[in-house]
């Protein structure tokens, strides 16, 4: 049984140590030093056009012109840092077979089992069940796919896909607060991850991976860990756990305790959406306790209406009983003046006479 | 005596490096790890993990990895 197991890890090792040997890189690299041969040839050719536009004081042209200039050489050190990228892991020596498998057998020892997938060509390892901070994230997979190394494109070589996912809830995709449609952001790993994976050390690199896994960055998460169990209040879209959370019967959906609250009048709860606002008292009431005034017809709670009619209806009249009651005005000086029955006060002020 | 160090905090390192006699696992982290305790890290002497006392010897392969490294989105 050992003895295939062990039958097992060379196989993988060599089909490891030949895929990362073929090296079809060699003619990206090519490319790359033609395309910047085109660049260089191209900034020559904007050199000489700036003289022109210089000697003939074209100011428009050459401002123009400068501005070409440095997009072009901000493109041509980025092609230069590219291909300079690549002559270092030309330069890298591959790892001898012999170390292609003891790299293997340490995966083994660490990670339980190491698996080939011949059909994508993904060497494969599964994590222990990540939990952070309480939550249970479930195992992952580490996949490092060979061909994507050979190419020497080791940052998009690495998927971590979730065994028992148990993503956040606002987004499927998030399976770990590093980890989405999964790629593995490696954060302060990168580098020491890059380095591995292109020198071949396929332990080291699926060792550095794991440990981004088993670690919490609530300074740049994809979704934060407090809020990986909630659900996004549908109104504002704040992310609150069960707890917090709200459950509206009327439009059937969550809500954050800031947008949710009660009807003023008959106390019920629901969500702020679902309420209308009384416009004699401002109070926030539901449709049960909201009806249309009998005289005007406007809406009021029941709190702002007496016998189906509203304050403002019910005000009006004793207003215009006030209004057609007859004012006593006094006659005379200020004391034992007469009094004038018959006269009264509309808009216009009183004529007190002397 | 000439080790294999490869150090895979930070930025990574992996090259020979040269070391007095009797130079023991805890001697190099100190030298090497400044900001970090030994227990926070999976050391291994040609791949098999040892305990911080272990003297090296010519020839050894030694890789200190981080056991928690942040990540970010990107």
């Amino acid at each position: 049984m050992k003895h295939n197991r062990s039958m097992q890890l060379v196989r993988i090792a060599s089909h490891v140590h030949a895929t990362l040997s073929q090296n079809p890189h060699e003619s990206a690299y090519s490319a790359k030093l033609d395309r910047l041969l085109v660049q260089t040839g191209a900034i020559a050719r904007l050199a000489r056009r700036l003289r022109i536009c210089r000697a003939r004081r074209w100011t428009a042209t050459e401002a123009r012109e400068q501005g070409i200039l440095r997009r072009r050489l901000s493109d041509l050190d980025l092609a230069i840092r590219r291909l300079a990228n690549d002559l270092e892991l030309r330069g890298t020596p591959l790892p001898s077979p012999r170390t292609v498998y003891d790299d293997i057998r340490e995966l083994e020892e660490e990670f339980g089992e190491v698996r080939l997938e011949a059909e994508d060509g993904c060497l494969s390892v599964a994590t222990e069940p990540i939990v952070l901070e309480g939550v249970e994230l479930g195992p992952f997979e580490l996949r490092l796919n060979l061909d994507d190394l050979a190419r020497g494109d080791a940052s998009d070589a690495l998927r971590a896909v979730a065994l028992v996912p148990h993503p956040c809830a606002t987004n499927d995709a998030v399976t770990h607060p590093h980890v989405s449609d999964e790629r593995v952001c490696l954060g302060e790993g990168m580098a020491a991850f890059r380095g591995a994976a292109e020198a071949g050390r396929l332990a080291d690199a699926l060792q550095i991976a794991r440990a981004v896994l088993r670690t919490y960055s609530s300074a740049s998460p994809y979704c934060s860990l407090d809020a990986w169990d909630g659900r996004p209040c549908a109104d504002c879209g704040c992310v609150c756990t069960d707890t917090e959370n709200h459950w509206c019967e009327r439009c059937a959906q969550d809500f954050c305790g800031e947008c949710f609250t009660n009807c003023a009048c008959c106390g019920s709860a629901s969500c702020v959406g679902c309420l209308y606002t009384c416009p004699h008292c401002d109070e926030r009431i539901c449709s049960d306790c909201r009806s249309a005034c009998r005289d005007c017809g406007r809406p009021a709670c029941d709190l702002c209406t007496d016998d189906g009619v509203c304050l403002v209806c019910l005000e009006e009249p004793e207003q215009e009983k006030m209004d057609d009651e007859p004012i006593q005005v006094q006659i005379g000086g200020a004391e034992g003046g007469d009094t004038k029955e018959g006269e009264q006060l509309h808009d216009t002020p009183a004529v007190v006479a002397a | 005596m000439r080790i294999l160090y490869i150090n895979n905090d930070g930025g990574g390192f992996a090259d020979y490096i040269d070391l007095p006699e009797g130079t023991s696992v805890q001697r190099l982290f100190d030298q090497h790890i400044r900001h970090g305790k030994p227990e926070d890290y999976l050391i291994r002497v040609n791949r098999q993990p040892v305990t911080c006392d272990q003297v090296l010897r010519e020839g050894d392969r030694v890789t200190i990895t981080p056991t928690k490294i942040e990540g970010a989105a990107q």
